[in-house]
């Protein structure tokens, strides 16, 4: 699987260069900004950061989604298809490529977000200003919400969860869609539409749980995204094997 | 052995292979014939694996047809299917990775005498240089299937001969080497078998010399036979 890995690697290394081209682009109008202390180009480059940042993780997210539709809908497929590869396999690359490049990206862009917030705050402790800034988000979410190490963990939890259930979701619309079409215009469309309809399900169905604690909560919600992203996996790389013409 | 058993697929209501029922045994080469739309691409394409049969089945060694056919089994599109950022030294690291059946020696040789370099890249190359690589990465592949799909096609007379020659020279005991052409003569002087498809269905399959013997025509008569004049390709 790491060959497949490589190559699914290698199929988004251009986007990945533009993203990181276009970071290292503000990161210097923000350093310009930082060390000779002017406004303007600090303002530009924090707020190209964030946007860099914000579209740079979100892009990762749906990138091998938007691969698997190329591989499904050019030539290009046989390129995959044609190797002693069963769909598990092929899957599992793409959706470990994916991952990490999403996990690679928020922690460089966090990273980077730690060292450029300790140039600005100077004397003032980074960790503190960090801590006070989730502390306000949390509050925002539900006032009895103090971050903690449990707090911290199921929330990494529940988006990692989310992340996987996401792109397999993603996966799962693309394939079904190709399946359906067999080639035919609209396949994107239809992708689009089944995607949207299982999440809307989804959150209905969760929606029905009893109210909990939020941290409870949250780790109930993920257990479930969990077996659910298990079994539309399994269930995406059958209908490849068994149903998918390319 | 490559086998198909009333095998169909149906697009939509389009019907591309209809109930085609066909043995393949090692040792020879094959000529699928017939004109575009007749189902020798869609069959081929089920028996690498790729299009998924409506009903009927393909069978190798006597087995359905699975993942680790494609170990066994190399196909040749008739379309260019490489990553557009892959150079042709690329193409054969893939096929490197993926097929153990693979030769790295065989594909420099026959990139050679294809006269293409490795250091080309895949988007620049023409039509008839892509075919040429196409047929350079699948025949550097030891499998006991070799399926080419129209292998000739955009291919100065030239390179045809030496495209025949590579073809001829991969002959062997173990192996069944599956060609289709519209270059009805060109198959003639290597092929042993002739397969007839027409409007999705098999409607003759043939050895060439009892062909010649027993009806005293060729293979190009043949086609012309069974395509008319004016419907045929030939």
């Amino acid at each position: 699987m790491f060959k497949l890995f490589r190559y699914e690697f290698r199929k988004s290394l251009f986007p990945k260069l533009v993203f990181l081209c276009i970071t290292g682009v503000f990161e210097v109008v923000f350093l310009i900004g930082a060390l000779g202390e002017i406004e303007t180009p600090t303002g530009i480059g924090i707020v190209g950061l964030t946007f860099a940042a914000l579209a740079g993780i979100a892009y990762m997210g749906i990138e091998s989604i938007l691969t698997l539709y190329r591989d499904l809908t050019t030539k290009q497929s046989y390129m995959l298809f044609m190797t002693p590869n069963s769909s598990y396999k092929i899957l599992g690359a793409k959706s470990l490529e994916n991952g990490l490049a999403v996990f690679l990206s928020g922690v460089f862009f966090g990273g980077l977000a730690y060292l450029d917030i300790s140039l600005l705050s100077k004397d003032e402790p980074v960790f503190k200003m960090v801590i006070d800034m989730i502390n306000t988000v949390l509050r925002e979410v539900d006032p009895t919400l103090k971050l903690s190490f449990q707090t911290f963990a199921a929330v990494l939890f529940m988006l990692l969860v989310t992340l996987i259930l996401r792109i397999v979701l993603g996966y799962f619309a693309v394939v079904l869609a190709c399946t359906l079409l067999a080639g035919k215009k609209g396949a994107s469309v239809i992708a689009l539409i089944i995607y949207v309809a299982i999440s809307v399900g989804l959150s209905f169905l969760l929606n029905l749980l009893p109210e909990m604690k939020p941290v409870t909560d949250m780790m109930v919600q993920s257990c479930i995204n969990l077996a659910v992203s298990v079994a539309v996996y399994f269930l995406t790389a059958w209908i490849m094997d068994k149903k998918l013409s390319v | 052995m490559l086998e198909s058993k009333e095998i169909t697929k149906v697009y939509g209501r389009k019907t591309a292979v209809d109930h085609v029922s066909l043995k393949l045994t090692p040792g020879f080469i094959y000529a699928m014939l017939g004109p575009n739309g007749s189902g020798k691409t869609t069959w081929m394409k089920m028996a690498a694996g790729l299009v998924k049969p409506t009903s009927g089945r393909m069978y190798f060694d006597g087995r359905p047809l699975d993942i680790d056919s494609r170990r066994r089994i190399a196909y040749m599109s008739t379309e260019p299917y490489f990553y557009t950022w892959m150079k042709v030294s690329d193409v054969g690291k893939y096929y490197q990775d993926f097929f153990e059946d693979f030769s790295m020696e065989q594909y420099h040789l026959l990139l050679e005498r294809m006269q293409l370099t490795p250091d080309l890249k895949t988007s620049s190359l023409s039509s008839g240089m892509m075919a040429k690589l196409k047929i350079a990465v699948t025949m550097a592949r030891d499998s006991d299937v070799i399926m080419l799909d129209e292998p000739l096609n955009g291919i100065d007379l030239l390179a045809r001969d030496q495209i025949m020659q590579s073809i001829v020279e991969r002959v062997s005991e173990r192996r069944i080497l599956l060609i289709s052409s519209h270059l009805v003569e060109e198959l003639e002087t290597v092929a042993d078998y002739a397969i007839f498809m027409k409007e999705s269905r098999l409607v003759d399959f043939r050895e060439l010399e009892e062909l010649r013997s027993s009806e005293g025509i060729s293979v190009t008569d043949k086609y012309r036979q069974i395509y008319g004049t004016n419907g045929g390709e030939a």
